[in-house]
């Protein structure tokens, strides 16, 4: 029975509404999500710094370390940083608008892929699609639900899209789902 | 177990649909803000056409139609939003001459995203944020179409095609300071897809956001 729940949550997948959620994004599929991440996982936010990058483009950078791996390269203790368009420095803010927002102290899972501008950097695969905040459910388990994006206020009303992965799913049924998946 | 599966399931469902239905109006970005002076004179970089766009001039004609259209942004009732000029200029940000681009040679806007609003914008004003820059980037790894081009979306549009009048409309949207509204139809509504010619005409959600902001 125990192998019928990712199986069951497969199919909610399937059929849940992907909401896109950004500037303007294709919907894509859960198994779509899945298939070129090159890396899944768990993270803290240890730091954010925002700079002004020779291009001129604004970018932070955020130190993520490794809480636990779902998927791919990266091992648990580790720490890396991941690159995204968009910050702020001085008084002087840039928003991709739907592109992640990392704040320190964040506990995260995220979906990593490469940068193809040549730097080779992490970002978060398929910006707002591959970005969910992980909470406690009524039992008091690990849950996802989709990370705040740039454009939105953190601590202001929230509004709470599924995205792709459904609310509340359990990070291990996450877990499974991938393995399934790939 | 079935009883455990039953309650996952329902909560799921029951969940899904809270999530799609919270968002039952416009949205303004947050934290909220806006251009003071209007309209905004956007540049249209003419360095790299929209080459997808087979409709004689690359979706040129189409864009600007959409763009200076009284049923686009400046026909609000807000007043006139916009105006724009076609330059061979890239996009810089923080330069404050909002650009749309047709490339993205930074490489923001990869896998399945079809465009990026980048908004620029200071903190002053008695704590009010004043947009001073907005640039748009359409990715080069998608097919667009125009209207021009596929007069019909059932008939000439095809598959994984978008329209790129009303991509346009929904970044410019974003350029203003609206979010995404949940309202399905509204050309802020979250989600696009192929071959949806409808997405550029504004409904009255787009209309009351754009008015309540300005």
């Amino acid at each position: 029975m125990n192998r019928l729940i990712p199986l069951l949550i497969l199919g909610l997948l399937a059929s849940a509404v992907p909401t896109a959620h950004a500037t303007s994004f294709r919907e894509i599929s859960f198994a779509d999500l899945v298939e070129k991440t090159e890396a899944v996982v768990q993270v803290k936010v240890v730091s954010t710094t925002s700079e002004w990058t020779a291009i001129p483009d604004l970018r932070t950078t955020a130190e993520l370390e490794v809480v636990r791996s779902l998927h791919g390269p990266l091992t648990a203790g580790q720490t890396f940083d991941v690159v995204e368009v968009g910050g702020t420095v001085d008084d002087y803010t840039v928003e991709a608008v739907g592109f992640p927002k990392f704040r320190e102290g964040d506990n995260l899972v995220v979906f990593l892929s490469r940068w193809t501008d040549g730097s080779n950097d992490w970002r978060v695969h398929m910006y707002g699609q591959g970005f969910y905040e992980v909470v406690k459910d009524a039992a008091g388990r690990d849950a996802l639900i989709a990370g705040a994006v740039q454009g939105e206020e953190r601590n202001g009303p929230r509004v709470v899209l599924t995205r792709v992965v459904p609310a509340l799913m359990r990070i291990d049924d996450l877990v499974e789902t991938i393995q399934n998946l790939r | 177990m079935i009883r455990k599966i039953t309650l996952i399931c329902a909560a799921s469902v029951a969940l899904t649909v809270l999530a799609d239905t919270t968002a039952d109006a416009y949205q303004l970005l947050s934290p909220q803000r806006k251009w003071y002076n209007t309209p905004v004179m956007v540049e249209f970089n003419n360095n790299y056409p929209e080459t997808s766009v087979t409709d004689g001039d690359y979706g040129k004609q189409a864009i600007t139609a959409s763009y200076f259209s009284n049923n686009g942004w400046n026909g609000t009732g807000a007043g006139t939003m916009l105006d724009g000029m076609i330059l061979s200029r890239n996009a810089v940000q923080g330069d404050g001459r909002p650009t749309v681009q047709f490339n993205d040679p930074h490489g923001y806007c990869g896998g399945n995203c079809l465009a990026v609003t980048l908004t620029g914008f200071w903190h002053w004003r008695g704590g009010v944020e004043e947009i001073d820059d907005a640039d748009i980037y359409f990715s080069p790894n998608t097919q667009f179409t125009s209207e021009r081009e596929d007069p019909s979306a059932f008939w000439d549009c095809s598959a994984g095609e978008f329209y790129i009048e009303g991509v346009l409309q929904h970044e410019l949207g974003h350029l203003l300071g609206l979010d995404h509204s949940g309202v399905v139809g509204a050309t802020m509504y979250s989600g696009v897809s192929a071959c949806d010619k409808t997405v550029d005409e504004l409904g009255n959600d787009d209309r009351n956001g754009i008015n309540a902001l300005y």
